[in-house]
């Protein structure tokens, strides 16, 4: 089963995602990408892990490279989050071909797998180019994942909408 | 008439080109395309940048926009959502949020289907189900 979770700030898609996560018997695995390293960070790094306590995750800090990580054991694997992945490449030394090769391999190796992202697209400030640029590149693969997906679900105030697939 | 909406890089024009089996010559880009031949083409998609193009060639009334909207024999629109996260400083950018919020509300009136778009994935929201 492949999931696709979306929705803005604060609107619980993480803890829904975890949740869904907690559902499957077996070893779970939790791939964190935020970069480890600011202040701000290490607070959201430190405010998901306390969500995330007691759930029965395996944590993996990892920015990006996922290739490396063996994936044969684990029943469940919960990426979080997209947005942060796709910066990870697009600014720390990535390209969009090792992008895409990051999420090919969760999907395919990958017994069950849920994907956290966040619906960045929908303000009318005029950005520059470089942020629309993000904005094409993590959307466009999204949109692939979700094709993919059996379960594509907005979570707005901790409400899921199952836009494809169903509860 | 019908009206496409979502957010921004969702598929939107994908999924259209596909479900009626058009090509993108079909379409206006709004933009790029002349202001005066906007709507002369069996569809339109980045409709809210046309708007923002609009406001910046003087147009202060988004009715004047759904006039030339409704007096065109235009069948698809495809349009961003835009109303959502904070206010805009800029004031173009804040009136285009604006007036697009107020033509979608229009056009979603006198279209007979309404869909919106989440990563390439269509829900009716107004209309038969597709």
């Amino acid at each position: 089963m492949i999931y696709l979770i979306s929705g803005g700030s604060g609107s619980g898609k993480s803890k829904f995602a975890e949740d869904e996560a907690v559902k499957y018997k077996g070893r779970k695995l939790y791939i964190a990408t935020m970069e480890n390293k600011s202040s701000s960070a290490k607070k959201r790094i430190l405010k998901h892990r306390n969500m995330r306590q007691g759930k029965g995750f395996d944590t993996i800090e990892k920015e990006k490279s996922f290739r490396s990580i063996d994936l044969s054991d684990y029943k469940i694997v919960l990426l979080e989050c997209l947005p942060n992945l796709t910066a990870n490449h697009i600014y720390g030394g990535g390209n969009i071909n090792m992008l895409y090769d990051d999420v090919d391999y969760l999907l395919k190796k990958a017994e069950n797998l849920i994907i956290v992202t966040n619906d960045i697209s929908s303000c009318a400030l005029h950005y520059d180019e470089e942020v629309y640029k993000y904005m094409k590149v993590l959307n466009n693969l999204a949109c692939s994942i979700a094709e993919h997906a059996d379960k594509v679900i907005e979570v707005t105030a901790g409400i899921p909408i199952y836009h494809k697939g169903e509860k | 008439m019908e009206l496409i909406i979502g957010g921004a890089y969702n598929s939107k024009l994908n999924f259209a080109l596909k479900y009626y089996n058009l090509k993108q010559e079909d379409f206006q880009n709004g933009a790029e395309c002349d202001l005066n031949t906007a709507f002369s083409k069996k569809g339109i998609y980045n409709l809210h940048l046309l708007i923002r193009r609009f406001i910046t060639s003087g147009i202060d009334d988004y009715n004047k926009i759904i006039e030339k909207i409704l007096s065109s024999n235009i069948e698809i629109i495809i349009c961003n959502e835009v109303g959502n996260g904070v206010v805009p400083l800029d004031e173009i950018d804040s009136q285009m949020r604006e007036y697009v919020g107020r033509i979608l509300c229009l056009l979603s009136e006198k279209s007979t289907r309404v869909i919106r778009i989440y990563y390439g994935i269509p829900s009716v929201i107004k209309g038969m189900d597709i």
